[in-house]
């Protein structure tokens, strides 16, 4: 009797935590909620498996790329895909200003730096909607359609123009101290496509938030109408017996985890950031000098032209890396 | 049987006897650093060709980061930073002794000006860097460590240095390109061959 009693009170206590334990987790109350997903989203998450033709990194270099997002009907796959294969297009004139801090407080053995930069962007392109030639499409197993956008100079008619407008801006900051670090990357980008004749267009907002190496947010707007991606995980991989150089693919390569347009944005913005950065080419330095102590501040800005251009990209293990070549014009 | 048994014996005794006093035997002036117990540290992109000298202004720096490009842009920075303040303390110096030699009735207006062309010199010269040596190694805890030297030719931040003072119409008058330029090689020549 007494064993009958001491097993209800332990079934009892059992379903107690459980419940407390539920309770927060769906309200959100973790300590660090975006490491440790809710008990909603686990049970929702979608994993799938796609594979990548051979020809998706070889036609990067004769075309524009735009990948939609995985989980959109086929009618907006093809529109959001068409205008991020403009937005590449647009990449090609563009203007960038940005700046840089870096603090660093070295004190013995303890060190303490804080390294900021934000680079903004403005792009843009004006082009005859008949010269736009859609060369190849791939739908992929994963949902997500890919599309290859040629320009083609023979087939220009006037007054049919289509504009795009792009914003970007990417942040990066890195604080280290008492031995940890900690990075916060976030990319937001706009690009707007208008078509002057007709008076319409499509509106595309991105905002993703990475940090150390995770994803912590992303957010996409269509139309003003959101997409939700969060709950499908996807795995890649080239069909076999593709030849690809997969140089720096495992080192700096991005986690295609959460879609290819996702991971090649991200992998592109990070790499181009170093690319402008070189050009930050205002310098100022502010330091301090006493026994074992240093401090010191550089500030670097800089306000230029540049055009860039996919060059190609690999994939392994499901990292994603793109190769670019930018330009920089010179700015009057 | 004994005797030859001795006899091998002690000549077994002999030869490790002789082998054991061999390293004595070793000059105290030769001693290695592996003797002592020194390990030689081999930095990256530093050495007497990634230093400043007449022809060029050089600065080596060391950037890291958990992130591979983070780590060179870093590293990027503490050099240009480095390269800045090392050129315009030289540029600084050139205009200092050029003054001495020249007689102008308003110095304090024109030291001003100079102030000015060095400041402006030097934020616009950088964009004319070149990285001479780049390596991006992998810690044991995970990290990237950058390290790169760059380089900037002194030609340059002369020829950038007339034009500006060339312009500069309170300097008009009185700039004497071949006097400057003298000035300017000897103070980097002060720096090293």
């Amino acid at each position: 009797m007494s064993m009958r009693r001491f097993l209800l009170i332990f079934q009892g206590l059992f379903l107690f935590i459980l419940s407390s334990a539920f309770s927060q987790t769906k309200l959100g109350e973790t300590n660090d909620n975006s490491s440790v997903p809710n008990q909603e989203s686990i049970s929702s998450i979608i994993a799938l498996k796609s594979t990548l033709p051979c020809n998706y990194f070889s036609n990067i270099s004769s075309s524009f790329i735009g990948v939609s997002d995985v989980g959109v009907d086929s009618v907006t796959a093809r529109k959001q895909a068409y205008l991020r294969a403009m937005s590449m297009i647009a990449l090609r004139n563009g203007l960038a200003r940005g700046m840089s801090d870096f603090f660093n407080d070295t004190n013995g053995n303890q060190i303490s730096s804080n390294y900021e930069e934000l680079c903004e962007l403005k792009t843009y392109c004006n082009l005859p909607v008949t010269g736009l030639k859609v060369s190849d499409s791939i739908w992929l197993k994963s949902g997500e359609l890919v599309l290859f956008v040629t320009l083609d100079s023979t087939n220009v008619r006037r007054f049919e123009r289509v504009n795009l407008n792009s914003s970007i801006s990417i942040y990066y900051k890195e604080n280290e101290s008492d031995g940890s670090r900690k990075i916060i990357n976030k990319i937001s980008l706009e690009n707007k496509l208008f078509y002057p004749c007709r008076e319409t267009g499509h509106t595309e907002k991105l905002t993703y938030i990475v940090g150390n190496n995770r994803w912590l947010s992303k957010e996409t707007f269509f139309d003003d109408k959101k997409i939700e991606t969060d709950r499908y995980k996807i795995f890649y991989e080239l069909l076999a017996g593709c030849a690809i150089d997969s140089t720096g693919c495992k080192e700096a390569g991005s986690n295609a985890v959460d879609g290819l347009w996702y991971a090649m944005m991200n992998n592109l913005y990070r790499q181009l950031s170093a690319q402008l950065k070189e050009q930050f080419v205002k310098v100022k330095k502010v330091g301090d000098k006493y026994q074992d102590k240093l401090v010191s501040l550089n500030r670097e800005s800089g306000y230029f032209k540049f055009g860039c251009v996919l060059l190609d990209g690999a994939l392994v293990d499901n990292k994603l890396v793109t190769r670019i070549k930018t330009e920089f014009p010179s700015t009057k | 049987m004994k005797a030859n048994f001795l006899k091998v014996s002690s000549t077994f005794l002999f030869v490790g006897a002789l082998a054991m006093m061999m390293p004595s035997c070793k000059s105290a002036k030769s001693v290695s650093a592996r003797d002592t117990g020194d390990i030689e540290i081999l930095i990256p992109c530093t050495g007497s060709e990634y230093q400043t000298n007449a022809k060029a202004f050089r600065y080596s720096a060391m950037g890291e980061s958990m992130d591979q490009m983070t780590a060179k842009k870093k590293a990027m920075s503490e050099a240009r930073a480095g390269l800045a303040a090392a050129i315009g303390t030289k540029v600084n110096s050139v205009f200092d002794n050029y003054l001495k030699d020249v007689n102008y009735n308003n110095k304090e207006e024109l030291m001003k000006n100079y102030e000015g062309i060095t400041r402006e010199t030097i934020t616009q010269n950088l964009s004319g860097t070149i990285v001479i040596c780049e390596k991006m190694m992998l810690t044991k805890a995970g990290t990237y460590k950058s390290y790169v030297c760059l380089e900037l030719g002194g030609g340059e931040i002369l020829q950038s240095l007339n034009n500006k003072m060339s312009n500069n119409e309170m300097l008009k008058v009185d700039y004497n390109y071949e006097k400057f330029k003298k000035t300017f090689d000897e103070e980097l020549n002060k720096t090293g061959n």
